[in-house]
């Protein structure tokens, strides 16, 4: 079945995406404190190929990168609802997340918000909308 | 509000007519896996669509969408006649 129309396949690149982000994000904190360790970098270097791979094989070979990006006038009706739907629960999920994690690195671990942070969350805006609708329909 | 399930002879129109989904698509102005969710009663179109599809199959919307499961065609199509003549 091909990624087009198998939404488990669809739903596990999302999870192994956005779980990829995180562990990027991990090992990066985390190698603030141990400097040049190489696992660390290595587990940087691999998080980042795993994101880099899933978003190709999740946005660009599905074609919903250009989906979520073309102008509405290029849609048919079902397209607009669809993306319609996905930006109106993304910016909720989207806007939850920023604060969760402003309130963990700031008021929790005390850190400080970093640039990988921001390219993180610059990131998941980016391809929020389109991994919604990978999770949540049947076919595209 | 909660979307009705509309129920549709699409798919049967459409393999009447020898039509692929794409043609279909193509004389309708959307995209051939909009055409698939129509049939499979997935996705209502709007009333703009609905008459789309009326013109291109040549039948009133209501012999190609219902609320309630549809009975044959033959069968709606004997009702139609016997209601409003020849």
């Amino acid at each position: 079945m091909s990624l087009k129309q198998s939404r488990t396949l669809r739903q596990s690149l999302v999870t192994v995406n956005y779980g990829s982000v995180l562990l990027l994000l991990s090992f990066f904190h985390t190698a603030q404190f141990f400097p040049a360790n190489p696992f660390l970098l290595a587990g940087l270097v691999l998080s980042l190929i795993t994101v880099m791979a899933t978003f190709f094989l999740l946005h660009i070979k599905t074609g919903l990168w250009r989906l979520v990006h073309t102008h509405q006038d290029s849609l048919d009706e079902r397209e607009i609802q669809v993306t319609h739907q996905a930006l109106r629960l993304s910016y909720s999920w989207f806007s939850v997340i920023v604060l969760v994690l402003f309130y963990v690195e700031l008021l929790v671990i005390k850190s400080t918000v970093t640039a990988l942070d921001i390219a993180c969350l610059i990131y998941l805006a980016h391809t929020l909308p389109a991994s919604l609708i990978a999770w949540r329909e049947a076919e595209i | 509000m909660k979307t009705r399930k509309l129920y549709n002879r699409i798919a049967v129109l459409r393999e009447e007519r020898g039509m692929s989904r794409k043609e279909l698509a193509e004389s309708t102005h959307v995209n051939p896996q909009t055409v698939g969710f129509l049939e499979r009663g997935e996705y209502n179109p709007s009333l703009d669509l609905a008459f789309r599809l009326s013109e291109v199959f040549g039948l009133p919307v209501e012999l190609i969408f219902s609320t309630e499961p549809l009975p044959p065609l033959s069968q709606q199509l004997l009702e139609y006649q016997r209601k409003f003549g020849e």
